[in-house]
């Protein structure tokens, strides 16, 4: 019982860095139509950029973190204007075409500069505290903490917020929106810049959790997917929630059946959901358009 | 250099094989196909092992072309009434999970080392003469499979196919079973994929998971963007050009780059990448499009 405890808190750890990558992933289905492979492999580019000003100059790592999310949001706004921007007419099978061969280029890029071994952030170890007999990791609490209140904050911005008015514009009718005078270009700018930091807030905290390898994001892109389908698109809740279920099923599986296992038992939630209920615990049944 | 060309050749006929396979499923019907490597790799373990077993050649190709379309079946019920994004990353998952599987299941697959010894085609011919055998077979399976995808290409069959492509609702509308001729099409085109596989595993006689990475689906893929998606004939021009950059790269360390070997490996995906993106926006239908797109 101990066991199954502190793997269930492991796997909210888990699931905490999968809702990150996750949440960014669905943002931008819901405003480009898309899935964008590349996202998890943005993901991996912000632990290279963090590891590599870290480690080569004297800053503190947070400061070297967020320079990492800032190239990373650069990055993401760079892809959007030279190469999504482009096939913006075309239908979504172009565009997630065009992705793989972004996520492609980029992995092999870190590969190229930084090789194939695993590297890891410099970092303090700190002792982990010990709540009803679970061992926590401090970072493992500040990494959940960090996403509650991100997601809080998203969920706010979304709802409330002038910014989340127009994105549901945008993203329910974007010709409709467009002529209502919301500035469309303008909110799917900020969208994927919001989407990529994601991606490398969730991509930093993974490769401080555990090692960098060119793989790192790669690795996320089930997780992440099967957490976007189970929550529900365009549900910030849901997707945390599903994130949550998935990071939990996973360290079970690798708990209890085999540590390579994770990504089988991921698999086997994705094809449940796919069975039972695509639209996801929380989404909404979609119109073909 | 006989002996490497051959090599090089076989390879090929290889390749053109899963793009052939992929290009039914990519090109003649909109399916994205993330997972090729998936169903390359059971056509391989199936007919190796069963090679290994003491079956005979001819019988375990044809099983392993079985397998490897039944594997693709519930794929393809599952995912082919959702979006069409939907199949790209249930592939991918699909084709890291069966590597998985061939790397934790020692007992059926021998786990990371491999399947050594697999029997080979023409066991009483040696060398050169097995191998110009072995290519001569290949050749010929490659041309069927390609008349066969020609006439297939040109019947009712493959015009439902292009018209579910280019307009799902419109097909629908007009009274195509349009998951049906998807799935259809994507068994089919994995069965070449596992044919390609068991020649892959018998010409090799060894084979091993990290052969089946997400990678080898993406030399695929580029070979029928860059050739033209849609039209056979232009994916085995993509072959060939693929084919003729893999090996070309293998010498550039020659030219006195300053790169060492997995820089090499390295730098030769990212213009995998690079071609895909650029294919995609700029020559979406390749070198060699399709001669109508009716």
């Amino acid at each position: 019982m101990q066991l199954f405890i502190q793997t269930v808190w492991d796997g909210i750890s888990t699931g905490a860095i999968i809702a990150l990558v996750a949440v960014g992933l669905s943002l931008v289905f819901r405003i480009s139509r898309f899935i964008n492979v590349a996202h998890v492999d943005f993901a991996t580019v912000a632990a290279y950029v963090t590891l590599l000003v870290a480690g080569s100059t004297a800053v503190a790592f947070p400061v070297a973190a967020l320079v990492g999310i800032g190239a990373v949001m650069a990055l993401g706004l760079l892809a959007y204007l030279l190469v999504y921007r482009r096939l913006a007419g075309e239908r979504s099978i172009s565009l997630i075409i065009a992705s793989i061969g972004v996520a492609f280029f980029l992995r092999y890029l870190v590969t190229f500069i930084w090789g194939s071994n695993q590297l890891a952030f410099d970092l303090p170890v700190l002792r982990s505290i010990r709540v009803a007999g679970i061992r926590m990791a401090p970072f493992d609490i500040a990494i959940i903490a960090t996403t509650l209140v991100v997601f809080a904050g998203l969920a706010l911005v979304l709802r409330f917020g002038a910014f989340g008015r127009s994105l549901r514009a945008v993203a329910d009718n974007p010709e409709l929106a467009r002529v209502s005078g919301v500035a469309v270009d303008r909110v799917v700018k900020q969208m994927w810049l919001i989407g990529s930091a994601f991606a490398a807030v969730g991509g930093i905290a993974l490769a401080a959790k555990t090692v960098i390898t060119p793989y790192l994001g790669w690795h996320l892109l089930v997780p992440a997917f099967a957490a976007m389908i189970l929550g529900g698109i365009g549900s910030v809740g849901g997707t945390l929630l599903g994130a949550l279920v998935i990071g939990v099923v996973g360290e079970l599986a690798a708990m209890y059946w085999l540590p390579t296992y994770r990504l089988a038992a991921t698999f086997g939630v994705l094809v449940l959901v796919l069975m039972i209920r695509p639209q996801g615990l929380l989404g909404k049944r979609e119109v073909a358009r | 250099m006989t002996a490497y060309l051959i090599a090089i050749g076989s390879i090929g006929l290889i390749y053109a094989l899963l793009a052939l396979g992929l290009n039914l499923q990519w090109g003649q019907t909109g399916l994205i196909n993330f997972g090729h490597v998936a169903f390359f790799a059971i056509g391989a373990y199936t007919s190796g092992l069963l090679a290994l077993a003491g079956w005979p050649l001819p019988v375990t190709i044809l099983v392993a072309m079985i397998v490897a379309g039944l594997a693709a079946w519930p794929l393809g019920r599952l995912t082919l009434t959702l979006k069409s994004d939907y199949l790209a990353v249930t592939a991918i998952g699909f084709s890291e999970v069966v590597r998985s599987v061939l790397e934790n299941e020692a007992w059926l697959s021998g786990g990371p080392s491999g399947l050594p010894g697999i029997p080979t085609l023409f066991s009483g011919l040696s060398g050169l003469d097995r191998s110009l055998a072995t290519f001569a077979v290949l050749l010929a399976v490659t041309v069927a499979v390609f008349l066969v995808l020609q006439t297939l290409t040109r019947s009712p069959f493959g015009r439902a196919l292009r018209s579910i492509r280019d307009d799902e609702m419109a097909a629908t509308a007009l009274g195509k079973n349009v998951v049906s001729f998807k799935t259809r099409s994507l068994t089919l085109g994995a069965a070449i994929a596992g044919l390609a596989g068991a020649f892959y595993a018998h010409y090799l006689t060894f084979i091993s998971p990290e052969q089946f990475t997400p990678e080898v689906t993406f030399n695929v893929w580029i070979a029928v963007i860059i050739g033209g998606s849609g039209s056979n004939p232009g994916v085995l021009l993509g072959t060939l050009i693929l084919i003729i950059f893999l090996e070309g790269t293998r010498f550039l360390g020659d030219l006195g780059l300053a790169l060492d070997g997995s820089q090499l490996g390295a730098l030769r995906f990212m213009i995998i990448g690079a071609a895909l993106v650029l294919c995609m926006i700029y020559r979406p239908s390749g070198i060699l499009p399709p001669a109508s797109r009716r």
